[in-house]
């Protein structure tokens, strides 16, 4: 399979069509050479920006922002340990309350007691039982942290169960009083694809982006809205190439 | 609420993985540091306010998402967080039904964020004839394809392609082995 230079250069300023982007990333991964000098096109490109003058951030912006993302849960793919970059100041991973209060109390005080092995077990073992309450505690208080039962959660959620085509329950649409929805298809796409969000407009497809996973916020959903959703390959599709798993009218 | 606790001075790539360690503090911090610019580029991409905001927390909810999977070998968190963001803005550009071609006017802006970077990006467009900046912007900022910008501009294809291999070659010679901001 033949890049061009000309490939690499439309993959870095996004103007491929996602059969093409697919075809000249599949080659980038095969050819270091090829990678370095797109990683180098990605990096001038993005100079660019740098040039305008500074944008102004809505009032609140930065609020809401860490209202969804609270909203949304934590990130994928996130190491197991957390602290090989510990911050100053902070707790962990969303470990506010009743989290940093078991985990501060303990340690410290035990270990500069000095005393016999036998009372310096004992201690321990005291310690050792209090932190696992707070971690019950703690676990037992923190929100739910898949997003389909957070977002069920929130003040005004009105759960909707997703049909398919079968008249089957495939997963659940959440409306939200601001007007988003929280769409969540309960079985993961088919190995190597994706699944694509969809809204009909009239009688069209207009792609609302692949789906990271099982779900997805939709930013605008107002009643009447038909969504649809379809397998696509990775990096979606212009238009759906297969038959939609789900059409539903919100 | 949450303040940000973090020193100004801590480097964006310890904030990725704070980040893919679910600290949110980071990603306020991250959000303090570059929403101006992620906000300066989606108003010249989508050239209004209206749907700024949405696509900007979009590309910072990604970064949120996928902090694990940033590589400092491979770029900056700037450049990355400002490619997420170029392509949901690209995005939100094509979802944009019957969007016509047209060339645009835009007055060269006169004080970016961080003066550093700014000369940087000047340095890297200085060397530029003002016909092949001006179809790297189109390309850039509009997200036009070779054959688009060709009808636009009433250039041959093959014209389209070799004047941006020639620009980005100038511009990469300008920034150096790094081109790194």
């Amino acid at each position: 399979m033949s890049i061009q230079r000309d490939d690499l250069i439309a993959l870095a300023l996004g103007t491929l069509s996602s059969q093409d982007q697919a075809r000249v990333q599949a080659a980038l991964q095969a050819d270091p050479v090829l990678l370095a000098e797109y990683h180098s096109d990605i990096r001038v490109l993005h100079t660019l920006p740098e040039r305008l003058p500074p944008g102004q951030v809505p009032e609140g912006a930065a609020e809401r922002m860490m209202a969804r993302m609270r909203a949304e849960g934590l990130p994928q793919l996130a190491p197991v340990t957390t602290s090989n970059m510990p911050l100053p100041g902070s707790q962990g991973s969303g470990g506010q309350g009743s989290g940093g209060q078991g985990s501060g109390g303990q340690g410290s005080a035990v270990v500069t007691e000095p005393a016999s092995t036998n009372s310096r077990g004992w201690t321990l073992g005291l310690g050792a039982l209090g932190l696992a309450a707070a971690l019950a505690l703690f676990f037992a208080l923190r929100p739910p942290t898949d997003p389909l039962t957070r977002y069920a959660g929130m003040p005004g959620a009105v759960s909707q169960p997703l049909t398919g085509a079968n008249k089957s329950e495939i997963g659940q649409v959440v409306r939200l009083r601001d007007g988003t929805a929280f769409l969540y298809l309960s079985a993961a796409p088919p190995q190597g694809q994706v699944y694509q969000l969809w809204k009909i407009v009239g009688e069209t497809p207009v792609s609302l982006g692949v789906i990271d996973g099982q779900g997805t916020l939709v930013q605008d959903a107002p009643d009447g809205l038909t969504l649809a959703v379809s397998v696509e390959p990775p990096g979606g599709s212009e238009q759906p190439t297969t038959t939609p798993i789900l059409v539903q009218q919100l | 609420m949450t303040q940000p606790t973090l020193p100004p001075d801590f480097p964006d790539e310890a904030l990725m993985q704070a980040m893919a360690g679910g600290q949110e503090d980071a990603l306020r911090e991250l959000h303090e540091r570059y929403a101006r610019l992620l906000y300066a580029l989606g108003h010249r991409m989508l050239r209004q306010t209206d749907d700024v905001e949405i696509c900007v927390q979009d590309a910072f909810m990604n970064a949120w998402k996928h902090a694990a999977r940033f590589d400092p070998a491979r770029a900056s968190a700037k450049t990355w967080l400002v490619s997420i963001a170029h392509h949901r803005f690209l995005q939100e550009l094509r979802d944009r039904p019957d969007t016509p071609l047209e060339i645009e006017d835009w007055d060269a802006p006169t004080a970016a964020a961080d003066p550093t970077d700014r000369l940087m990006a000047e340095q890297a467009v200085q060397g530029l004839e003002p016909d092949h900046r001006k179809l790297v912007e189109l390309a850039y900022y509009r997200g036009y394809t070779h054959s688009e910008l060709a009808t636009l501009l009433g250039l041959p294809v093959g014209t389209v392609k070799s004047r941006l291999r020639s620009a980005l070659g100038r511009m990469k010679t300008a920034l150096g082995p790094s081109g790194t901001l």
